[in-house]
């Protein structure tokens, strides 16, 4: 009768690192005669050694393995090619480093010595035993990419997905493409036009045949998940056919509606000084051609300027493009994945109070003054600058609220290199011109420096460290009067200028939080996504939706464009008809689960939701396979395949029954991240620092995947301390993890307490991933406070 | 006699309709107050059967000891393993028992 096949066992003892510290032999002996072991292999090189092991796979003696011993990276990968084609699943070999386990402690006499190498092996064993082999998980994934925001960053991320093949769908909530770039008079440190590198752009996506462009379109709705969302975009109507319309400019002949200022120019609620940009000089009839004309005209109506009755540009149409009775429409797209470029907004400066925005002309702000120094601004501009016979002088007031806590309470980043831009740009124009450029701190980080020196070295550029105040038109010439100390100088200047410029910061755009609430997407706490900004920047708090350009946090051109590559990358194995995702997705036994939802709550991902019977289901592309749900579970009916709670929870029943091992020393069962804190500990053990001998460290796949009753099980065995490892909190990689996981100890420690027993056993510690020295020493202190306590009552 | 709430430990399942006391109690006497905590609206009524203070994810339940087995200070607490529940009695005079009784069929393979 054929025997159900077993674990084998190999001894990879290269570096003679285990036979120096154990007797091999009589370790070997012991180790053959485990259950369950279909045979113990020592393999003594990487080429004829592995022959034997592999026959044993191949002849179905075994069907999992358990390596003991160290190995590189490399030499793991070359033993796996070897094995692998034997038909062996990787899900079903472990690798288990006895010294690095801390198995080995030196300063342990040999026989305790082996057999706590003996136990370690045999709690591997246990989880191993349950393990199953696993394949990775396919799921449907549309080839169709939907961008929110049709500025730099959207139509760069929708550039790369269109060359990569995906279809794109864009949608942009105002008339024109290209965002606040296209507003932009030139770029640092270059000062290329904005317009030229838009137009480029516009260019190879219209080329490619892929990209639709929704002008005037927002997203209403969005259900479905990564692979299969499914968006509804409203367009408001813009009354003009753009299939038709061939931008002839008949029709803003025939309006008879001269705009007092401007009401839209690129949206429809300017935040911006209206006057300033009436002053830029800006279409001004109620239909009319709308953003930069370099990126190609596109008419609108702004239906809310035009006459009862008028249809005079119905009739002056030669193409018969002006559709007034035009209603919103709606559009079903699919998308496998959403990128959200929805850029940032100009922070509004009329609650600058000190400095009289918007109420004075001559008080602009920086994109404002972006206008001011394009071609249609500049007769504008030198109006300003030409009071009778004074010297023309201009100020830049650096931070206008950025840096302040009663405003943005960080920094923008680009507000001083725009400003030198500016500087530059102006004295270039008007080389008589006095600039004075009012700072706390000049931020101008790499080759922007370059800039700040040129600048800083011009004749009549003057940096005024302190910020202005008393700022008012004075009555004679209009000119505006202003004070400021000057904290290097150590006095107070008084200055007259001809305009003011505040270079504000970047605010999250005013759809951003709305958009936010309809992809369930945790906001930053500034208003923007961002989600893991040092390791994973394009990731959002929720998969298959990326944050590009000033969506993530403010940034300048450059950095958008990369952004927006990451993002478009990171998006692009959810378009490609199938995802594959890996295999340790979370299982819902429904005969346990009593539709607590505790899981729904705690997901840091939303990656589950409650079917119609009220059961949590998961949504397979979502989860990011962290196991918090099995971590939160009060019934234990979530488990991750080979990670499940069943394979720890016999693990620790091993442990529980070998707590002799330690002799009188405290045994410590140490949960660790596998992120972080366990390879802080591997290395801790590696290195060979004095850790107590009765530790035994447990890989979790995050700190919030430990489920309580585990902790239980341990401590009602006989276990006298257990340990848990998480990442620094707000290093979580699964967002919040780590948190979770102080939180339920603590609990438990509570618990604890009300059993009379001392709380201390359950301990939680924030450990980062070169911490070994500091895991030795709080495993130690840990180990004297147990002593101290004496033994766990419950140990045998 | 009945369980009582620790309202600084209960989060009331986080703000979920039927918190896991309410799904549990064999008598449906566990309910959500108007401060998202649990409470027991019929205290009469309570078994002592204790499957909301095993259940409670946070720990914050406590069943208080009926008189007739205990006087005040006596309490029993169980921590739940994944196949195994572990109890603590400990009677008016401090003296503390402990017993780890097995669980079959809770969590299976």
């Amino acid at each position: 009768m054929p025997t159900k096949p077993g674990i084998a066992l190999a001894l990879w003892d290269q570096g003679g690192a285990l036979a120096r510290a154990l007797d091999l032999d009589a370790f070997a002996a012991a180790l053959a005669k485990l259950s369950g072991v279909a045979g113990l292999w020592r393999p003594a090189d990487l080429e004829g050694g592995l022959e034997e092991l592999a026959q044993a796979f191949r002849e179905g003696r075994a069907d999992r393995l358990l390596m003991l011993g160290r190995a590189t990276p490399a030499q793991r990968d070359l033993i796996w090619r070897r094995l692998s084609a034997t038909g062996l699943n990787p899900h079903l070999v472990h690798w288990l480093d006895l010294q690095e386990e801390s198995a080995l402690p030196p300063g342990f006499p040999s026989e305790p010595r082996r057999k706590k190498a003996l136990l370690i092996t045999k709690m591997h064993l246990a989880d191993l035993r349950l393990a199953r082999p696993l394949m990775p998980v396919a799921v449907p994934a549309e080839p169709t990419a939907l961008v929110v925001g049709g500025g730099v960053a959207g139509l760069g991320a929708a550039l790369a997905l269109a060359k990569a093949g995906v279809e794109v769908h864009l949608a942009e909530r105002t008339s024109a493409l290209g965002g606040k770039v296209a507003l932009l008079s030139g770029f640092y440190p270059l000062g290329c036009d904005p317009a030229c590198g838009l137009s480029f752009t516009l260019e190879a996506l219209r080329a490619t045949g892929k990209a639709r462009l929704h002008t005037l379109s927002e997203l209403a709705e969005i259900s479905g998940g990564p692979g299969a969302f499914r968006a509804v975009l409203r367009r408001r109507p813009g009354h003009v056919d753009p299939e038709r319309c061939d931008g002839c400019g008949a029709c803003a002949e025939a309006c008879p509606v001269q705009l007092p200022d401007l009401a839209e120019w690129w949206q429809d609620e300017p935040p911006l000084n209206a006057q300033a940009f009436a002053l830029a000089g800006a279409p001004a009839k109620a239909i009319g051609p709308t953003g930069n004309p370099a990126l190609g005209t596109s008419y609108r109506v702004l239906r809310e300027r035009c006459p009862e009755g008028c249809d005079a540009c119905v009739a002056a149409c030669p193409a018969g493009a002006v559709r007034l009775d035009e209603d919103e429409s709606r559009l079903e797209v699919g998308a496998g994945a959403v990128i959200l470029a929805t850029g940032w907004d100009p922070y509004p400066l009329s609650r600058l109070t000190e400095y009289g925005y918007p109420r004075s002309r001559r008080v602009v702000g920086n994109l404002e003054m972006e206008g001011l120094l394009s071609e249609r601004g500049l007769p504008s501009l030198a109006g300003l600058l030409g009071a009778e016979g004074k010297p023309p002088a201009l100020g830049f007031v650096q931070c206008a609220g950025s840096r302040d806590l009663a405003h943005l309470p960080y920094c923008s980043g680009v507000c001083c290199s725009a400003t030198l831009k500016q500087a530059r740009r102006l004295k270039q124009l008007w080389p008589e011109l006095t600039v004075y450029i009012f700072y706390q701190d000049m931020r101008t980080p790499g080759f922007e420096e370059d800039l700040y020196r040129d600048v800083a070295a011009m004749e009549g550029v003057v940096f005024v460290r302190g910020l202005p105040a008393g700022v008012r038109e004075q009555d004679q010439d209009g000119r505006l009067a202003l004070r400021c100390e000057d904290a290097y100088a150590g006095r107070e200047l008084k200055l007259s200028l001809d305009l003011l410029v505040l270079a504000g910061g970047m605010t999250p755009s005013p759809g951003a939080a709305e958009l936010g609430g309809l992809l369930g997407l945790p906001a930053g706490p500034h208003g923007f996504f961002p989600a893991h900004l040092q390791c994973h920047p394009e990731e959002s708090g929720r998969s298959g939706v990326f944050a590009a350009g000033c969506a993530r946090e403010p940034m300048n051109v450059a950095r958008s464009l990369e952004s927006a590559a990451r993002a478009a990358l990171a998006a692009l194995p959810f378009m490609q008809g199938e995802a594959w995702l890996a295999p340790h997705l979370p299982q819902l036994d429904q005969g346990k689960c009593d539709q607590c939802k505790r899981c729904v709550e705690e997901c840091p991902f939303g990656s589950w939701s409650l079917d119609e019977r009220g059961f949590p289901r998961l949504d397979l592309a979502r989860c990011r396979q962290c196991g918090i749900c099995m971590g939160s579970c009060p019934l234990t009916a979530i488990s991750l395949p080979n990670r499940t709670v069943n394979q720890t929870a016999k693990a620790v029943e091993v442990l529980g029954e070998g707590t002799a091992f330690a002799g009188k020393e405290p045994v410590i069962l140490a949960f660790l991240c596998r992120h972080d804190a366990l390879i802080a500990a591997r290395a801790a053990a590696a290195a060979g620092l004095a850790l107590p001998p009765g530790v035994v460290l447990w890989p979790l796949n995050c700190a919030g995947s430990l489920n309580n009753a585990l902790v239980a099980d341990a401590l009602s065995l006989g276990v006298d301390g257990v340990f848990i490892g998480g990442c620094a909190e707000d290093q979580c990689h699964f967002r919040e993890g780590s948190r979770l996981a102080g939180r339920r100890s603590r609990d438990l420690g509570d618990k604890l307490a009300q059993m009379r027993l001392e709380p201390e056993r359950v301990r939680f510690a924030h450990l980062g991933i070169g911490d070994a020295g500091r895991f030795a020493e709080l495993v130690g202190e840990y180990a004297a406070a147990l002593r101290a306590l004496g033994p766990n009552p419950f140990r045998m | 006699m009945p369980p009582k709430v620790d309202l600084n430990k209960c989060d009331g399942c986080q703000a979920q309709d039927e918190p896991l006391c309410e799904q549990v109690c064999p008598g449906n006497l566990m309910t959500l107050g108007e401060n998202a905590k649990a409470y027991c609206r019929e205290l009469r009524d309570c078994w002592d059967c204790m499957s909301c203070t095993k259940v409670c994810p946070k720990g914050a339940i406590d069943t208080r000891v009926p008189y007739q087995l205990g006087y005040h200070g006596a309490s029993l607490t169980p921590m739940m393993g994944t196949n195994s529940v572990t109890w603590t009695c400990v009677d008016l005079n401090g003296n503390v028992e402990r017993f780890r009784v097995k669980t079959r069929g809770r969590y299976g393979e």
